[in-house]
């Protein structure tokens, strides 16, 4: 992290409580202790607050959350047009799965791109979108078996986030959209219970 | 500072973020394999890493870089983005050996917040049998009633066994 933001110190720790501090390698043994039951704490190695450097030409008062916003706003005109690669990205992985819905790579790029969908959809202003396409996302993730989801219902979400894009219908603000979206919410969860849910990791 | 995300929009958006913040030098992978390949090229002081990425995903990147031995660096700090705020995925990503948890979407405050976690406190890593990674404690916890993983005993189901403080959720936690 070279010449990095102004090196931030123990009290600007966003309310944690302070870490704790090693000398060295320590080797603690629990209450049992028994020489094959040890676990090891390790400081660690590098502190980062030595590599991090007053930045040049800025003033004492510098606000990294305010400049990195700053950039992101100069990023937003771009915005719009990445929502549209986005959708794009998600016609063609949905175009692939409806081919060939076995298909386990298809069905991967399909999540993915939904996934991606819903991660940035509200950063590049479209959180509408993102619902939308977050309820995809969870619909492939959720299903036990992805072949056995009904193309026509991911179709519809697809088009939707099409529409949202298109019509600019980018918060919850816009009612059709609002409606469209908690409507498919309900079908994937009527859905998904017909189908059957994998089971979860846990 | 490395970025790994399958996505160039998301990419494009953290390097943004981090130039703001007055990081200079960020490199980008565009998956997990090519993200290992740039970690022990580069030496990055922190990775910054999707999850959801295709072959290698960022918790199977964390955890090969958190395999002591076989890379450069394995206390680097590393911080999972992720479309996932479920409890159970905080979880699984703590286990991998993650530093920090970031739900998306990000936010400059959020980003920033998590940076400085890894900086001003890093946690300690902790060696054990089944686990290497930063210490998953945050604190001592008297009322702790769960078995004792250090002291080597069978890992209990993943839930039971995970301490979880109001630092590790995301801030748009449910």
């Amino acid at each position: 992290m070279q010449d990095g933001p102004n090196c931030p110190d123990d009290e600007n720790n966003f309310g944690r409580a302070p870490a704790a501090r090693f000398t060295g390698r320590e080797t603690v043994m629990s209450n049992s202790a028994q020489k094959d039951k040890a676990f090891e704490l390790i400081p660690t190695p590098v502190d980062l607050r030595k590599k991090c450097k007053p930045l040049r030409g800025k003033a004492a008062g510098f606000d990294p959350i305010a400049q990195a916003e700053q950039e992101l706003a100069r990023l937003a005109v771009r915005f719009d047009t990445w929502m549209e690669d986005e959708t794009v990205n998600l016609e063609q992985a949905f175009a692939a799965f409806a081919a060939n819905p076995a298909d386990e790579k298809a069905a991967d790029a399909l999540f993915r791109s939904a996934h991606d969908l819903r991660g940035q959809s509200e950063t590049l202003g479209y959180p509408l979108a993102g619902r939308v396409a977050g309820n995809l996302s969870v619909l492939m993730e959720s299903a036990a078996d992805r072949s056995l989801i009904p193309p026509a219902i991911i179709e519809h979400h697809v088009n939707t986030v099409r529409a949202i894009v298109r019509e600019k219908a980018k918060d919850d603000q816009n009612r059709v959209g609002s409606e469209i979206a908690a409507r498919l919410e309900e079908m994937a969860s009527e859905i998904l219970d017909r189908i059957g849910r994998a089971p979860e990791d846990d | 500072m490395l970025v790994a995300d399958d996505n160039a929009h998301m990419r494009r958006i953290i390097r943004s973020l981090l130039h703001g913040f007055g990081v200079r030098e960020v490199a980008e992978a565009e998956d997990g394999a090519s993200a290992l390949e740039t970690f022990n090229s580069h030496n990055p002081d922190i990775v910054i890493t999707d999850w959801a990425m295709p072959i290698i995903d960022g918790l199977e990147l964390t955890r090969l870089i958190r395999n002591p031995g076989s890379q450069s660096n394995p206390y680097v700090p590393i911080i999972i983005l992720t479309g996932h705020a479920e409890r159970r995925r905080v979880i699984e990503a703590r286990d991998a050996g993650v530093s920090e948890f970031l739900a998306k979407p990000i936010s400059a405050k959020s980003l920033y917040g998590r940076l400085i976690a890894t900086v001003v406190n890093p946690r300690p890593f902790v060696r054990t049998k089944t686990y290497f990674g930063p210490d998953r404690r945050r604190y001592d916890n008297p009322n702790y009633k769960g078995p004792e993983r250090r002291s080597g005993a069978p890992p209990r189901e993943p839930h039971d066994t995970m301490e979880i403080d109001d630092a590790t959720i995301p801030e748009n936690w449910g």
